[in-house]
């Protein structure tokens, strides 16, 4: 995204941003191709699951399966596109998820009640992102450096948290969080859909949202303009620990049991989905409903190659050619304004 | 900006400083990095390929109490199942000339190189779990008997769900070798007794095994609703996963898994847990085993074999009570 220099970031609105960033409007089937080649991915893979096995995975129960099993992945996701808004990445959106989760249970177990380790839990994520705030914003390390030193040493403290153990046999209280259901729909899925909704409102309508845009665009500018770039970077990682620390404590509600690990490997996912979503975006940039979109992608995939049958390395192998095919479709006609 | 970035850097050198300084006073009260200190004292590496799961764990922390006993220093470290890291430590290990190496969770056909290491440093290499065929560089490997424990849990699957033409889901992780082993055992077991193998799920990563096993199994659920009579887990943790998933949708066809972690017990002995059975890991049989083994052998005593399989026991609701620490 480039701002072109808006000359009081605060009072610029989204569209005028989006307006600077794009010198050509016209209406082209290339545009058209690379704005919706994602969705148009998406579609086409429900179409094809659909065809392959319409009384199982065209049902109500399916869909409310996928959206149960995507949740945790689209909490992380939504934060991971913030701090991707203003053109960094958080490697350790993973391991803070695991830690978080471990704290947490830990915690419950030596008695401590349910609102009060969570908030632990929470404070504890947000301090993980203010770290890696500090180091790419204030100290300027790169952040791919800077969140991959802070993943590996926060693996570290969840395994000294846990002690390497699986830690389980929570209160009862604890488990409708990751297990209940409210009108037939999981409570991840709300608890989801409120974080992105939060997240889409923070970037549309708010002055920080419209700074992390602007800083994303072109920071040089967004500084010349007033805007207190390390600040504005800092509070997007901040953000994105605490998400990250939200999604491990339901992970471990969801699962019964907490271990040092259980949230890493969401990490690579949501970078994925937060990607596949940036090709929806008329200016190439992080947004949170391609981002939803993406981690649809993720989760449809892996459900419905399941439900075919496809044997799971064969699943690994074409879901990177999907996420490639979806990602190049987007790119069709883009070199030709 | 610049006072800033100094004043960052400061806190950061210090906070450095003040973490070297305190290992290094930790290790003060340990023996140096390399060869023997005192007569007794042995400088160990313990090298394994996991460390992240209950049973690993449980198996490690073991070994190093009651190598501690014998006045030996064990240094662990652990390389999530990267064998060619494992190659790395085994190599560095053997240029400090420790007294004796520990590989865990590994077998020596996978870490070629670092076994010649240790061989050309005259370094002698024991295992842990470490493959199921004895090997001439390894100079003692306790094990457990996978295979056995993939046939014994097979065969109590079988007698839950009622014998030939009932169809299994098997849950399984061929990177780890004795969960290969295991699974192995499993399937022909199942294909002998003519039991129908419906599926053979492969999970990507133990660190996140449970949700993977309890999506996995969800979808087949949602294909497959009445295509299912139980699952085969190759571990516990995994196994916990299938039965979440079956919690969830209501169904009652029942899982085994192997290793006997605590929360495996306890679930089976809830008996609200479609966990039915496990087969109980004797991991303090067999560290016992190889801690004798290696006083032996640095006593100079010849070792009469160079592996040893050790059998589990098989975990039910009848039993469980027994195990329940």
């Amino acid at each position: 995204m480039t701002t072109n220099g808006p000359s009081s970031t605060t009072r610029v609105g989204s569209a005028e941003v989006l307006a600077a960033a794009l010198p050509d409007r016209k209406i082209g089937v290339g545009r058209i191709l690379r704005l919706s080649g994602t969705g148009i991915g998406l579609i086409l893979l429900i179409a094809i699951f659909g065809a392959l096995r319409p009384t199982v995975f065209l049902t109500v129960g399916n869909f409310v399966n996928i959206l149960e099993q995507i949740s945790i992945l689209a909490i992380i996701a939504a934060v991971q596109t913030v701090v991707m808004v203003v053109g960094d990445f958080d490697l350790s959106v993973g391991s803070t998820a695991s830690l978080g989760g471990a704290l947490t249970a830990v915690l419950l177990m030596a008695g401590w009640s349910i609102p009060l380790a969570v908030a632990v839990a929470l404070i504890v994520g947000a301090l993980v992102g203010a770290v890696n705030g500090v180091l790419v914003s204030y100290l300027k390390l790169s952040a791919f450096i800077a969140t991959l030193a802070t993943m590996t040493s926060v693996t570290g403290l969840a395994f000294i948290v846990t002690d390497g153990a699986n830690i389980f046999g929570f209160t009862k209280d604890f488990l409708p969080l990751g297990q209940g259901r409210f009108l037939g729909v999981p409570v991840p899925v709300y608890v989801a859909a409120a974080v992105s909704l939060l997240i889409w409102a923070l970037l549309r309508f708010t002055t920080i949202g419209r700074r992390w845009r602007a800083v994303g665009g072109n920071a040089e500018v967004a500084r010349l303009s007033g805007i207190r770039v390390d600040w504005v970077r800092f509070v997007a990682f901040v953000i994105a620990g605490l998400g990250s620390a939200l999604a491990g404590i339901i992970l471990v509600s969801r699962l019964a049991s907490a271990t040092a690990q259980a949230g890493d490997s969401q990490m690579m996912l949501a970078v994925a989905a937060v990607f596949l979503g940036m090709t929806m975006s008329s200016y190439g940039g992080a947004n949170i409903g391609g981002t939803l979109v993406g981690v649809a992608i993720l989760g449809v995939l892996t459900n419905g190659l399941n439900i075919v049958g496809v044997n799971t390395y064969v699943q690994q192998l074409l879901t990177g050619f999907i996420i490639v095919a979806a990602v190049g479709l987007s790119r069709l006609g883009q070199d030709r304004r | 900006m610049e006072k800033s970035r100094l004043i960052g850097l400061a806190v950061i050198g210090t906070a450095v400083t003040l973490a070297f300084g305190g290992c290094a006073s930790g290790a003060e009260s340990g023996s140096t990095a390399s060869g023997t200190d005192n007569a007794g004292k042995k400088n160990i590496a313990l090298i394994t390929g996991s460390y992240g799961t209950p049973a690993a764990k449980s198996a490690m922390d073991m070994l190093i109490t009651k190598g501690a006993a014998k006045g030996w220093d064990i240094k662990l470290q652990d390389t999530a199942f990267d064998y060619n890291k494992i190659n790395s430590l085994m190599q560095d290990a053997a240029s400090q000339k420790v007294d004796a190496i520990i590989v865990g969770y590994t077998t020596p056909e996978l870490i070629t190189l670092g076994m010649q290491a240790a061989t050309d440093a005259g370094v002698p290499v024991f295992g842990l779990d470490a493959g199921v065929q004895p090997v001439d560089q390894v100079t003692l490997n306790v094990t457990s008997d996978n295979p056995w424990f993939g046939k014994t849990s097979a065969e109590e699957l079988m007698t839950l769900v009622g014998g030939k033409g009932k169809r299994v889901l098997m849950l399984e992780h061929e990177p780890h070798p004795g969960v290969k082993l295991r699974s192995e055992a499993a399937r022909q077991t199942f294909k002998d007794a003519g039991i129908d193998i419906v599926a053979e799920v492969q999970i990507k990563d133990p660190s996140s095994g449970r949700q993977e096993a309890m999506n996995d199994v969800s979808d087949y659920l949602t294909a497959h609703p009445n295509g299912l009579d139980g699952i085969w887990g190759g571990w516990d943790d995994v196994a916990m996963g299938a039965a979440l998933a079956l919690k969830n949708a209501n169904s009652n066809i029942p899982v085994t898994g192997v290793d006997g972690t605590d929360e495996g017990l306890a679930a089976i002995q809830s008996g609200t847990s479609n966990l039915k059975a496990t087969v109980w890991q004797d991991w303090g049989t067999i560290t016992d085993k190889l801690v004798a083994g290696m006083g032996d052998y640095f006593a100079g005593t010849k070792l009469p074999e160079n592996i040893v399989r050790v059998e589990g026991k098989l975990v039910t609701a009848d039993n469980v009570a027994e195990f329940i620490k």
